[in-house]
């Protein structure tokens, strides 16, 4: 049994080394509290970078969160909403309709945390007398457009208004019911599924506002019919945010459990599978500003370490003072810990507030609600995981440059920043052996694109550790300076040469800080300069005109005012077979339009636009040749004569607007014809450049049945002879014509059209490409490539590559446009066109055709929020940056005021001047101002080439095409850097006015 | 057994000029209980014999040890143990060694403290000897708000407040005048004798042989001397006196029935006498009313004095009487509060500091103490800057520190020496310079008296021979013996 007297030992001892604790702790806030102005300059530094780091997690969690919000706009009304549904008659079911409706809010509820609207909707049925589609929406009035009459009010069982949607005027006969007024749905009104669009051929939509009630309203046998009811949540943007899609498909699961408990008519749908792909295209947005991340961080410990180092000398007298005080290891290495954590903690926690609150200005900027933003982004685990881990990196740097020497290693010293280097470059060797990272690697990388975006920030810090490393014996070139020198000049430069240690960590520091502000504006400027050459390789020109695919009208049809300079271009889709089968697009545009083609960019081929034109112009335009029609006829007559079976005769008219007029000549059995046409006033003096032959459409019909219904193929044709008159006696045929003096033998079926046509300038010649190196590889060094446009095979010659055309994703083949429409229409005549209009003035409105306008691309690409937020965030990392190096160097002068005192006051004693004095601790601030800067800018251009070769994701985070390109505005960089040389100096130079 | 025991104790140290060497064979026993004073010059190994002491260093070659410890193999644990518990420190910088955050109370408790001692105990224990050594009543202040000698007797108490059996003193009272001093010696042997300690004391101060039991001399980095008898160390080295050898490169011994007569063979020629070339009595500093207070603090009222050309004058005076403070007023590196400074007719203190600063590159040389010299400049650089700035020919710098002893030392960098040693680096900066009025704060306050003599012969001549008023602040009785005058503060001041 334990006596009172152990007891009281055993009290002792815990109290006594509970004190040897205690007293290093106070000793370390008692230091902080009385020294802490010199210590709050690194609080600043670890402060801001705290705080810029808060800001990116914010500003990241916000963009993604716009993205969510950008792609939700741009689904379809139906896509936008989650819905349960019930289908089936009351009178077959266990539930009535309250019931159902308490089933199905209480589980679709917590989905969003919104409550559903109700919808009911009876199959189309005869009401009163009226065939309509009857049914009820709850809060209906937000969803119309009112056209005529008014809103009804709410419905009641005795007196329930509706109104018309579309179709003749209707009216139940039925004493409760009363149509008020007609309206249409507004756009974007979730009720497509359940009642179309209305109007049209079908019955007239009648609407009550209402469900409950209206489900209450006597309808005859209204428990016998079948009818829908839904429970509409909708997905409208800002009615759901990034942070609750990850949980959404537990959610609805959930739902549909609960649902499915109670009755299985219930369904859930929702857009489930877009919403994923919607997450995944905005994390790619989100996860690019993890470079600005990355950087904060490096930009962080590299400050911390610059701080502690110019602690170090004050550290030290400390650890004398304790060593000779009797203090134990553990107690000196508590008071550094804890005055490195008491400042760690305290600036992390005013950083991370002040970039919080930064980050939920920039929220609110980008239209994200910046309360949530914060909420979902600041305030979780992984969040404060990572703010811990950071303040423990932090604290563990500033504590190893507090206290750990450099170590010798075979006659090399290794410090810390050494270690961190190699452990920074074994990273990079890490994620470069992963790959690029384009939008679609950040989709679906989980980890490797945040290695890959870390990259900038660690490849700066070993550029830096680099600079330092072999600026050491540059230093010491000083030595030979210094000796020709004035006196305080010799002192700075010998102190740099002999004591360089601070000195490199300061490079070190300065090289960091000046290389991150010069990679985001680099990176903010090839950005920039993206978003317009996207736009400019989008839109070749300032207004591209192309057929509208709802209204059917071609180029040639729209009327163009004569006035407007357009070039006329044709797009067309094909395929190259053989192994390296691939798809393309063809570009066919005048040559000569080549030279002034906007959008291109020199990277793209070896040859300028200006060669590659020269290179596909042809000697002389070809052009197509035929029989003219005479500019004043009104009518063709052909006359012929005809042999053998019926066969259906077309001529394919060159018209003047530039495409093809077919004018059906109509088909023809044995004999002598005249049959004459009308000549559309476009074909009026066209030019008929081919007759076709065509199986007469009932001998078709009959051969397709007879094909249709036995075993056996039936190749059934007409044959026979066609005579025409002399203008046709060069011509010939193709598909089963052969040519006799001036009668043509044909042999025409279901298989081909045959073609009677002339000789063409192209026949049989190779046209000149110029295609995508994967094109040329498919060619074979022969350079003839057969290219598979619509139904015809025209070879082609390749004369040049190209790696992008403007306007083209993927492979492409760029042609002269009369080369191509010629032999294209040579192949298969009266199939090619242009397709495109390429316009320099803005065309008049009202055209029925697609308008791209390369300035309206630019716009849409500046005003995107996402790449507003990005561009916006690596400006202020940019100025963060050069802050940093401007308070650097501030803490390069006050350290050397503190730390080289001694020696300031020998200089004084022997006679310097106040400004002898100043330019001593100057001349080594501008030495680390100098060597920082060239080493800063070096590393942030190296940096920033970096970054643009291997994160291929634009502003707005899409994949770039054209790809981007460094754009490193060296008078930008210049201006900004000269800035920041500016306020340094006068900021050193007001600090140096101490020595007076 | 002896409280400290060591043999041949070799002590290098590598550095990109050279190996230096602080210690080569030293023997020394300390008894328990003994106190022990250790003289010796700067650069004889004095205070690399304290670190070795206090477990901060190990010895190149030989066996130490304390109280049966060996200190070679002391790591980890029980060094920490010994530096804790059982050894006190008192070292000649107190401001260094006094943590400026803590009150004078928790400085001689924070030991206790450190080792976990309850905090009425550790209080209880440094009231009692703020008490002893009258401080009680300052318990609470800042160690920046007291006197040097206050600060020191705070640090002496802090050192020994956990009763360690062995006590180390480094230079004491380097920084303090002669009364403090002596205060501070006898402190040292009473606390000392009743925490039952064994003390050890590096000094130059002779003064404190008074409270020592015995008295070693250490020279290039063995012991010399013992109680005035040469020491014969291990392979016959003795060494002799300089004052016996008198300048003489050679010299024989004899033996006869009574011992060993050392023969000097050949002697030095003797110096020249010295003619002084400039008329005394010429004005080169004058003050006129010269009042000095920072704050409420008054340092000196209504200073009137004339120092003229070729006198080596001495600024005598207790530890914060002002000699410092007047230094710079002098020197145009402080302004007065109110009164004239004229140096050599240039009413030095209405200048800008432009102007005092040309001043000075002109006509004035400073010798501070050391402790301010750039340290990454070899004592040759710091000579030859010193020159460069007067735009002197930097030729003579190696002669000026041959006058101070450290041609051998020439192209050692500044802080590779010792404190003293830097010292010497300053006094020859302002010989080499020859200005006409060379001000000294303390120049021998770390020298050995051979050295503090020399330096006074040096000043002497140098006023002499050029005509330079020279003015050292000093409490060092060795080289108020040269002064030609003395200003003593303190009597001056209305």
């Amino acid at each position: 049994m334990e006596t009172a007297a152990a007891a009281g030992r055993r009290g002792r001892r815990e109290h006594a080394v509970r004190q040897r604790l205690v007293v290093p702790v106070r000793y370390a806030l008692r230091r902080l509290r009385v020294n802490w102005p010199r210590t709050l300059i690194v609080a600043l530094g670890i402060a801001v970078g705290a705080a810029v780091l808060a800001m990116t997690a914010v500003g990241s969690a916000a963009v993604q969160d716009r993205a969510v919000q950008r792609a939700l706009a741009q689904l379809q009304p139906s896509d936008r909403a989650i819905q349960a549904v019930w289908s089936g008659v009351p009178g077959q079911s266990n539930f009535d309709y309250a019931q159902l409706n308490r089933i199905a809010r209480r589980a679709t509820e917590p989905i969003l945390g919104q409550k559903p609207f109700g919808v009911l909707v009876f199959r189309q049925a005869t009401w009163g007398g009226a065939f309509v589609n009857l049914g009820a929406v709850d809060g209906l009035s937000r969803w119309l457009d009112l056209r005529s009459g008014r809103l009804p009010r709410r419905c009641t069982p005795s007196n329930c208004e509706l109104i018309q949607i579309g179709g003749a005027p209707a009216a139940p006969k039925l004493p409760f019911l009363h149509v008020v007024g007609r309206a249409t749905f507004r756009a974007g009104a979730p009720l497509a599924a359940y009642f179309g669009a209305g109007g049209g051929k079908l019955p007239p939509i009648l609407l009550a506002d209402g469900v409950v009630p209206f489900d209450r309203t006597p309808l005859p046998d209204a428990s016998l019919i079948a009818r829908t009811y839904g429970w509409i949540i909708p997905v409208a943007p800002r009615s759901i945010h990034d942070w609750e899609l990850a949980s959404l498909g537990t959610r609805l699961d959930r739902a549909q459990s609960k649902l499915e408990q109670k009755s299985d008519i219930f369904t859930i749908a929702a857009p489930t599978d877009t919403i994923a792909s919607i997450r995944a295209t905005s994390r790619v947005a989100a996860e690019r500003l993890l470079i600005l991340g990355g950087d904060a961080a490096v930009l962080l410990l590299g400050f911390a370490v610059l701080a502690s180092t110019r602690l170090r000398r004050d550290h030290r007298d400390v650890r004398q003072r304790l060593i000779w005080s009797g203090a134990r290891r553990s107690q000196i290495l508590l008071v550094a810990a804890t005055e490195v954590l008491v400042l760690t903690i305290v600036a992390s926690l005013v950083g991370w507030a002040a970039g919080t609150g930064a980050g939920a200005l920039l929220a609110h900027h980008l239209g994200s609600p910046g309360g949530l933003v914060v909420v979902h982004s600041i305030f979780t685990l992984r969040a404060l995981e990572i703010g811990i881990l950071l303040a423990a990196v932090t604290a563990a740097a500033m504590l190893a440059a507090l206290r750990v020497d450099a170590v010798t290693f075979g006659g090399l010293r290794i410090t810390v920043a050494d270690v961190a280097a190699l452990g920074a470059l074994a990273a990079i060797l890490l994620a470069l052996a992963r790959g690029k990272a384009d939008a679609t690697a950040l989709q679906g990388s989980s980890g490797t694109g945040v290695y890959v975006l870390l990259l900038p920030g660690l490849v700066l810090f070993v550029l830096a550790v680099a600079a330092a490393r072999l600026l050491a014996p540059a230093l010491r070139l000083l030595e030979l300076v210094a000796r020709r020198a004035t006196p305080p000049v010799r002192v700075a430069l010998l102190s740099l040469a002999r004591v360089p240690g601070e000195v490199l960590l300061t490079v070190v520091f300065f090289v960091l800080s000046v290389g991150i502000a010069v990679f985001a504006i680099a990176y903010r400027g090839t950005l920039v300069q993206g978003e317009r050459e996207q736009a400019r390789y989008a839109v070749p020109a300032p207004y591209v005109l192309s057929e509208d695919l709802g209204k059917l009208v071609t180029i040639q049809q729209a009327p163009l005012p004569a006035r407007y300079r357009a070039t006329q271009v044709d797009r067309e889709s094909g395929y190259v077979t053989g192994n390296h089968g691939r798809d393309f697009t063809l570009l066919a545009l005048p040559a000569r339009s080549l030279a002034s083609i906007d959008g291109w960019r020199s990277d793209f081929s070896s040859q300028s636009p200006a060669e590659l034109g020269r290179l596909l112009q042809p000697a002389t335009a070809p052009s197509l040749r035929g029989i003219r029609l005479p500019a004043a006829a009104r009518k063709l007559t052909l006359p012929f004569t005809t042999t053998g079976d019926h066969v259906g005769l077309t001529a394919i008219v060159e018209n003047r607007r530039g495409d093809f007029t077919p004018l059906e000549l109509g088909e023809h059995g044995p004999g002598a014809h005249a049959p004459t046409v009308r000549l559309p006033p476009e074909a009026r003096g066209g030019l008929i450049i081919a007759l076709r032959l065509s199986f007469p459409v009932i001998a078709a019909y009959v051969a397709g049945h007879r094909e249709a219904e036995t075993s056996l193929s039936v190749n059934d044709a007409s044959t026979g002879t066609l005579r025409l008159g002399r203008a046709f006696a060069s011509w010939f045929g193709t598909n089963g014509i052969t040519p006799d003096g001036r009668a043509f033998h044909f042999v025409v079926n279901n298989a081909a059209d045959s073609i009677l046509r002339p000789h063409q300038p192209l026949e049989n010649e190779l046209v000149p490409v110029v295609v995508t190196p994967a094109l040329a590889r498919a060619a074979g060094p022969s350079g003839i490539l057969p290219l598979h446009v619509e139904d015809s095979v025209i070879t082609a010659k390749i004369v040049a590559t190209t790696r992008y055309f403007p306007s083209i994703d993927g492979d492409a083949v760029v042609t002269d446009l009369p080369t191509w429409l010629t032999a294209a229409n040579t192949v298969e005549p009266g199939v090619a066109t242009a397709s495109e209009l390429w316009l320099d003035a803005r065309p008049p409105p009202g055209l029925p055709l697609d308008l791209a306008s390369q300035r309206a691309r630019v716009r849409e690409l500046t005003s995107d929020p996402l790449a507003r937020g990005a561009i916006a965030l690596l400006l202020i990392t940019a100025l963060v940056g050069l802050a940093l190096a401007a308070v650097g160097l501030l803490l390069t002068v006050v350290g050397d005021l503190r730390e080289e005192r001694g020696s300031l006051r020998d200089l004084e004693a022997q006679g310097a001047t106040p400004a002898e004095l100043r330019l001593h601790v100057l001349l080594r601030a501008a030495v680390v101002g100098v060597l920082g800067l060239v080493g800063g800018t070096a590393a942030g251009a190296i940096v920033g080439a970096l970054v643009v070769a291997v994160v291929t994701v634009t502003a707005g985070a899409e994949n770039a095409l054209p790809p981007l390109t460094l754009a490193f505005d060296g008078k930008l960089v210049l201006l900004v850097l000269a800035a920041l040389v500016l306020s340094s100096a006068v900021a050193a130079t007001a600090t140096a006015r101490r020595l007076r | 057994m002896n409280a400290v025991e060591a043999r041949d104790l070799f002590r290098f140290y590598a550095s990109p000029e050279g190996t230096s060497v602080a210690l080569q064979g030293l023997t020394l026993d300390v008894a328990v209980g003994e106190l022990l004073v250790v003289f010796g010059p700067s650069g004889s190994g004095k205070s690399t014999l304290l670190r070795i002491l206090a477990g901060l260093d190990r010895p190149s070659a030989g066996s130490v040890s304390v109280f049966g410890r060996d200190l070679r193999t002391l790591r980890g644990r029980a060094l920490v143990e010994y530096r804790s518990r059982a050894l006190g420190y008192a070292d000649q910088h107190y401001a260094r060694a006094l943590a400026p955050e803590l009150t004078v109370r928790e400085l001689v408790a924070l030991r206790l403290a450190l080792l976990g001692v309850e905090r009425a105990e550790r209080e209880h224990v440094a009231d009692s000897l703020l008490e002893r050594v009258g401080l009680l009543d300052r318990a609470g202040a800042l160690p920046a708000e007291l006197s040097g000698g206050q600060q020191q007797r705070v640090a002496i108490c802090a050192a020994l407040a956990h009763r360690p059996r062995l006590f180390i003193a480094d230079e004491p009272t380097g920084e303090l005048d002669a009364v403090n001093a002596t205060q501070i010696y006898t402190l040292i042997g009473e606390l000392s004798r009743e925490v039952g300690a064994t003390t050890l004391v590096v000094s130059h101060d002779p003064g404190s042989a008074s409270v020592a039991n015995r008295v070693v001399q250490i020279r290039d980095g063995r012991v010399s001397a013992e109680d005035g008898a040469a020491v014969v160390n291990r392979g016959g080295w003795v060494r002799i006196p300089e004052e016996l050898l008198g300048g003489a490169s050679r010299a024989h011994l004899d033996r006869i029935p009574e011992g060993v007569v050392l023969r000097v063979r050949e002697r030095a020629a003797a110096p020249e006498q010295v003619q002084p070339v400039v008329p005394r009595g010429d004005v080169v500093v004058r003050t006129v009313g010269l009042t000095k207070s920072y704050g409420d603090a008054l340092v000196f009222h209504d200073l009137s004095l004339e120092l003229e050309s070729g006198r080596l004058s001495a600024v005598t005076g207790r530890s914060g009487s002002g000699k410092s403070t007047l230094l710079h007023l002098l020197a145009g590196l402080d302004l007065p509060t109110a009164g004239e400074v004229h140096v050599l007719d240039a009413p030095i203190s209405q200048l800008d500091a432009t102007q005092r600063a040309l001043v000075r590159r002109e006509h004035i040389g400073l010798v501070t103490q050391g402790a301010d010299l750039v340290p990454f400049l070899t004592a040759q650089e710091s000579v030859e800057l010193a020159l460069a700035m007067r735009g002197v020919p930097t030729t003579s710098a190696a002669q000026a520190l041959a006058a101070v002893g450290l041609e051998e030392l020439a192209h050692q960098r500044v802080e590779r020496l010792s404190m003293g040693e830097r010292q010497r680096v300053a006094v020859a900066r302002a010989l080499a310079a020859r200005p006409k009025l060379l001000l000294a704060d303390e120049p021998t306050a770390r020298l050995d008296e051979a050295n503090a003599g020399a330096v006074g012969v040096l000043f002497a001549e140098l006023a002499a021979t050029t005509g330079a008023a020279i003015v050292c602040a000093t409490h060092d009785p060795v080289l108020i013996e040269h002064a030609r005058a003395e200003v003593p503060l303190g009597t001056l001041a209305a």
